[in-house]
């Protein structure tokens, strides 16, 4: 592919696209999903990768934390998982 | 080992030639995907798996080995269609929960043994908790259908996964997402996650803690698996001819040695070819194409004995005639480039699933009566003695829209 995420103002044609959409359902689909992704184009940093995997077993740390699934701090957690894993709240 | 409260249900088999079936949980089920034999030019591919009607975009996702799940993953704006793609006798378990708001299946829970087969594709809708047991050395390809939602707290367009531990007791109850994207956004969402994985990424998980008062999700992101798998960079250098060159996949990192591969092109199409066990001594013949820039990345059997010749048939090329061999192994994080008129063949030892994707190009000067017609884009060249004269081939790339429509034209039923 030719594009990088650099070349690329995906912003603006996000919104060529969604302004692009025929019937109506498309247009609701494509405005809430522009609505979804344009808090993370605007802060590219917070892009993961975008896809929808199940990951192969978490290390027992965040399984644990996993299966405990209550906790008094965000702090709590990080100091749960370890230096490792990198703990985002969503 | 997990202690696995599924496992204990017996499962349900399916057999290995039913390629349409329902199993058990609403719009899950098996569908028949588009694929047929090959010409049986020796040292060709024997079998092509086209992409399947919808969307017409992929990703694979490869799995190496000791490779298991201790989770369930739902989606909530995103229907997985998976082929599993190994040689026959490769047996999966597949566990599924119904887990969508205001289903008449809600919370049944199921579980089905199938053979990995090429023929055909599990459909697993949005909201249906699911892993799989068996997968090591197994790639799936996932032919994604993606929702958009309005105010869904389930939804995060980031990473759309929820997990759930295997060991769980009780499952969520989901709101899944309602609205399907247009094809466009369905090929600016890969786009968009390729220019992400410019640089290899690890994947996270999403669970639901409660913190404090409140509950929320919180995502994880393991960095202990970046130096997983065998050095990339030596197998890079070693393929290198001209019209001819290994380049790094694009992928996320899903598990150790495990890899989640999304498109090299901007169309996003990728067909899926199988290569019988043709050996790797010198080929008889070499294959080219004169309108086409191919991409191949071979998918399964990692770390086998890979055979590669190449050809420079380019009459305005400096390196016209020459020729290069090179011995390198199966790996799925690298895929090989191959410029318009340069010949090429693929040599193993035994079976294996190979991505094709193609750019394909257009002379200033159509009519090109001594090029193939579109589509019909492929000829066998003799490897030892070729012709001196060959065409010089076209340089003005298609738009990616021009690729997406032979895709979807190929899916048409065609005249005999």
């Amino acid at each position: 592919m030719d594009k990088s995420f650099e070349s690329v103002d995906w912003s603006e044609e996000l919104q060529t696209l969604v302004s692009q959409a025929k019937s109506r359902e498309d247009r609701k689909a494509a405005f809430a999903f522009a609505q979804a992704l344009s808090p993370y184009l605007e802060k590219p940093e917070l892009l993961k990768t975008l896809l929808g995997k199940i990951m192969q077993s978490p290390i027992e740390s965040v399984a644990i934390v996993a299966s405990e699934g209550v906790f008094k701090s965000l702090e709590e957690v990080r100091e749960k998982v370890g230096r490792t894993v990198t703990v985002v709240p969503l | 080992m997990t202690v696995d409260m599924m496992a204990v249900r017996e499962p349900d088999t399916i057999a290995s030639d039913v390629l349409d079936a329902e199993l058990g949980i609403e719009g899950l089920r098996f569908e028949p995907n588009v694929a047929r034999p090959l010409s049986s030019e020796r040292g060709w591919f024997d079998m092509k798996v086209n992409s399947s009607p919808g969307p017409l975009v992929s990703d694979f996702v490869t799995h190496g080995p000791h490779f298991e799940y201790s989770t369930l993953g739902i989606h909530v704006g995103q229907d997985d269609r998976l082929t599993f793609f190994e040689e026959p006798g490769r047996w999966i378990e597949g566990y599924f929960v119904d887990c969508r708001e205001g289903s008449a299946t809600l919370h049944r829970r199921i579980v089905r043994r199938f053979e990995a087969s090429p023929l055909r594709r599990l459909v697993i809708p949005r909201g249906v908790a699911h892993t799989f047991d068996g997968l090591s050395g197994v790639t799936t390809r996932d032919e994604p259908v993606w929702y958009s939602g309005e105010n869904n707290p389930h939804w995060n367009i980031n990473n759309d996964l929820i997990s759930v531990l295997r060991t769980a007791e009780t499952f969520p109850v989901v709101q899944v997402n309602d609205f399907r994207l247009p094809e466009a956004l369905h090929v600016y969402m890969t786009q968009l996650s390729q220019a992400v994985l410019d640089e290899p990424k690890p994947y996270s998980t999403r669970f639901k803690l409660r913190i404090g008062d409140r509950e929320q999700y919180v995502m994880f992101q393991e960095n202990s698996w970046e130096d997983e798998g065998r050095a990339l960079q030596p197998l890079l250098d070693a393929v290198q001819a001209p019209g001819f060159s290994a380049r790094r996949s694009r992928y996320a990192i899903t598990g150790k040695a495990s890899w989640t591969l999304v498109p090299n092109t901007g169309s996003g199409v990728a067909d899926v070819m199988h290569l019988g066990a043709v050996g790797v001594d010198a080929p008889e013949r070499l294959f080219v194409h004169r309108r086409t820039r191919k991409w191949y990345t071979v998918l399964t059997g990692e770390g086998a004995p890979l055979r590669i010749d190449c050809l420079d048939l380019r009459p305005d090329s400096a390196t016209f005639g020459q020729r290069a061999s090179f011995m390198t192994v199966c790996e799925p994080r690298v895929s090989y480039r191959i410029e318009p008129g340069v010949a090429y063949a693929f040599g193993v030892a035994l079976g294996v699933y190979i991505r094709s994707e193609n750019e394909v190009y257009v002379d200033e000067d159509e009519p090109r009566l001594d090029l193939p017609a579109f589509g019909r884009d492929f000829e066998a060249v003799d490897a030892t003695g070729f012709s001196a004269t060959q065409p010089v081939p076209p340089t003005l790339k298609c738009p990616d829209r021009v690729v997406r429509s032979m895709a979807r034209f190929e899916l048409e039923p065609q005249p005999h």
